[in-house]
């Protein structure tokens, strides 16, 4: 009788186990507006994360206890919160992030300056209090009522990593812009406005380009990813995840479509929250062509090969990666050598070069980041020796005459000790 | 009398839902359509003079491509009404597409005196999507939430002629789309060029000289013992004596000849300590027997 018992308990102490990196914390404007999402949240459980859904402003919230994290992950849904309840605040996400968490933030059109300042933290610039995006030529209907903010957007990033399959419907928006700086290593735009759109404020003057923020330069979803790897994905609709969208049918263009932002928020939550897109590099080895084991050094003119593992997780899964534009560098502070490595459709990627004619002390740079894929950072340093002594090409042909007057000297030597010794 | 209560409230009743339908019939004729009327197109030059004047009629194009000069700019007014009376929309805007990078750049249209002007210039274009030369489509926005549809108007396509190095392969992004942006951080291929090998003179010169140099070897060898006068008479004078040092001092010149193509010295040097006693002490019973027959001549 006790051992299905036990043994039931230990079931469920291993599940919850399993569950572990997957708890993710939902705040909300309000807690008792949590059936508007139910949708979404069912989609992430079906995934396998576990979501806590909370008020943000609840006395007992609390992301961090005596320096663990209670969450893996959270998802800010509070566009209009100016401060949170409990021990979290700014600094608090700020340091989830640094510490390799992922966080989901959407706004809308009453985005706080607290949420504003968080996503120029991200590296997001959303637009001020009260825009909304508008456009004229690509809106959408929604039961019958026209609404000019209601956008139908499809120019989404070509990272199906990040995004999921190609979508014949549109996906639905309504909410703020935002920018990106051109120069931005981390950010990627994942859905622009439309060219005919623009973001605006009814009540103010418009603004003049670049600082109105119009068409496709106005970035409706960003998706930033820190150095670390943890991804920050600003989202300016909150209302593109709730169940009146996901199940919406709108009419757009002329037609009546269903809209595509189950499977896409699906796809993108998922991507945020590193359940896809993850790349784990190992077992970086070299050696000389010709023996297996990695030696200490090279020396100068060596053919050797370079070998590292890289794979693909996918929900808990691992594949091998493919792709062609990994690069390794051979440096010595300015790379002698540069070139991409070719994988073997088992995840090892490998390149055979020989060694650069300059000795010194080189170092294997490889320096990978691929738009929706984790950053591979890997260095490995190698010395390079010079030819020793022995070394360098013997008996060459311009030699000759110099072999021939040595032995000829030699030759001759012996010959005149005769003559020396017997002379008449 | 309860018959006429009854017309009473009928008639009233009817009253009620005939004018219900009416106002919904009024209703139903209020959204009027945005309409844009008077639409000039101005290319200006670098002084402000306007090169060329275009009047429009929507929907008909009115650009044929013409080149909008660097410090110049491209003006279009025109004004907008709505059901016949003139209106404030909430976006007239001018984008100009670019045809080789697919950005947009926008101008804002300002209300003066009742028409809306815009002007855009390629130093507006640079500021929003880079240098990019070439042709731009030109297309003119009006819109207003409280009409459902708003107006595109294509103007038609113009050129932008950009000051300074606008022909670089590569303009610097000045904007992120989702369709333009960098999709990873791939860097130009480098493969080290390794020093050439120094040039060598032609095999036969080599062999030349080395042929030159044995020629005095041949010399030695040939004609010193016809001119000098050798004679091998006083070998038998000791003969093993001088077997023993000339072979001696030939192992000591192949000894020479295996250190330079095998051994190290550390190998040779022991031999040729061993050899040398050898050859001094076969040398020293050699000369001493041919000294001795020397003396035995006199």
């Amino acid at each position: 009788m006790t051992r299905p018992l036990l043994f039931g308990l230990a079931l469920l102490a291993i599940l919850s186990n399993a569950a572990a990196g997957k708890s993710v914390l939902m705040l909300l404007q309000n807690a008792n507006t949590a059936e508007r999402f139910t949708s979404f949240v069912d989609g992430l459980s079906a995934a396998g994360f576990t979501v806590d859904i909370k008020g943000y402003k609840d006395s007992g919230l609390k992301l961090r206890e005596y320096g663990t994290w209670l969450y893996d992950h959270l998802i800010l849904f509070a566009p209009k919160a100016e401060g949170f309840g409990g021990s979290i605040d700014q600094q608090t996400i700020l340091d989830f992030v640094d510490s390799g968490h992922n966080v989901l933030l959407g706004v809308n059109s009453d985005v706080s300056e607290t949420m504003r300042s968080l996503a120029a933290e991200f590296g997001v610039d959303l637009d001020d209090r009260g825009t909304k995006v508008y456009d004229h030529f690509q809106s959408a209907t929604l039961d019958g009522k026209e609404d000019p903010t209601l956008i139908a957007a499809s120019d989404l990033v070509d990272a199906p990593v990040i995004v999921g399959g190609p979508y014949k419907e549109p996906i639905l928006f309504r909410g703020v812009a935002a920018v990106v700086s051109p120069d931005s290593e981390l950010a990627t735009v994942v859905l622009s406005a439309p060219a005919t759109a623009y973001s605006h404020d009814p009540k103010k003057s418009m603004l003049e380009p670049p600082s109105l923020m119009a068409g496709a330069a106005a970035s409706l979803i960003t998706a930033v990813q820190a150095r670390n790897n943890a991804r920050m994905v600003v989202s300016g609709s909150v209302e593109m995840f709730s169940n009146s969208f996901l199940a919406a049918t709108v009419t757009a263009g002329g037609k009546s479509t269903a809209t595509a932002n189950k499977d896409f928020v699906n796809t993108l939550t998922r991507w945020t929250f590193q359940d896809r897109g993850v790349l784990v590099a190992s077992n970086m080895r070299h050696h000389l062509l010709g023996s297996e084991d990695q030696p200490w050094g090279y020396r100068v003119n060596d053919d050797v090969e370079f070998l590292v593992d890289v794979m693909e997780v996918e929900g808990g899964e691992s594949k091998p990666y493919k792709a062609d534009d990994v690069q390794v560098e051979f440096i010595m502070l300015n790379p002698y050598v540069r070139q991409p490595l070719a994988h073997d459709g088992a995840g090892t990627f490998s390149l055979r070069f020989k060694v650069p004619d300059v000795y010194g002390v080189f170092k294997y740079v490889v320096d990978y980041s691929h738009r929706g894929y984790s950053y591979i950072k890997l260095t490995h340093q190698v010395p390079v020796r010079p030819f020793k002594h022995n070394e360098y090409e013997r008996f060459l042909v311009c030699a000759y005459p110099y072999y021939a007057s040595a032995l000829s000297m030699m030759a001759g030597f012996f010959v005149l000790g005769f003559y020396f010794l017997y002379t008449k | 009398m309860a018959f006429l209560r009854w017309a009473l409230a009928a008639l009233v009743v009817q009253a009620a839902v005939f004018s219900v339908i009416a106002q919904d019939a009024e209703q139903a004729q209020v959204v009027a359509e945005l309409s844009i009327s008077d639409v000039k197109v101005v290319i200006k030059g670098a002084d402000g003079s306007a090169i060329s004047t275009l009047t429009g009629t929507y929907p008909k194009a009115v650009l044929a491509n013409p080149q909008v000069p660097a410090a110049g700019s491209l003006d279009v007014s025109l004004s907008v009404k709505k059901g016949g009376e003139s209106f404030k929309p909430q976006q007239v805007m001018l984008m100009l597409k670019s045809k080789s990078l697919g950005l947009a750049a926008y101008a804002v249209g300002k209300l003066k005196s009742g028409s809306y002007s815009l002007s855009i210039n390629a130093a507006a274009v640079e500021k929003q999507i880079g240098k990019a030369a070439g042709e731009y489509e030109a297309t003119l926005l009006v819109g207003d939430p409280s009409t459902p549809k708003g107006i595109s108007y294509a103007l038609g396509t113009a050129e932008l002629l950009f000051s300074g190095a606008s022909n670089a392969p590569e303009p610097a992004a000045a904007v992120r789309t989702a369709k333009f942006q960098p999709a990873n951080n791939v860097k130009p291929d480098i493969t080290h060029i390794f020093r050439a090998p120094e040039k060598r003179p032609p095999a036969i010169v080599s062999l030349v000289f080395a042929g030159l140099a044995l020629v005095p070897l041949a010399i030695v060898i040939l004609y010193v013992p016809l001119a000098t006068g050798v004679n091998f008479k006083a070998w038998s004078a000791a003969p093993l004596a001088a077997l023993l040092f000339h072979g001696g001092l030939a192992a000591m010149l192949l000894l020479y000849l295996l250190f330079w193509l095998k051994l190290n010295l550390a190998q040779t040097l022991p031999l040729a300590g061993a050899g040398g006693l050898f050859v001094a002490g076969s040398g020293y019973m050699l000369l001493s027997a041919l000294s001795t027959q020397r003396l035995k001549k006199d």
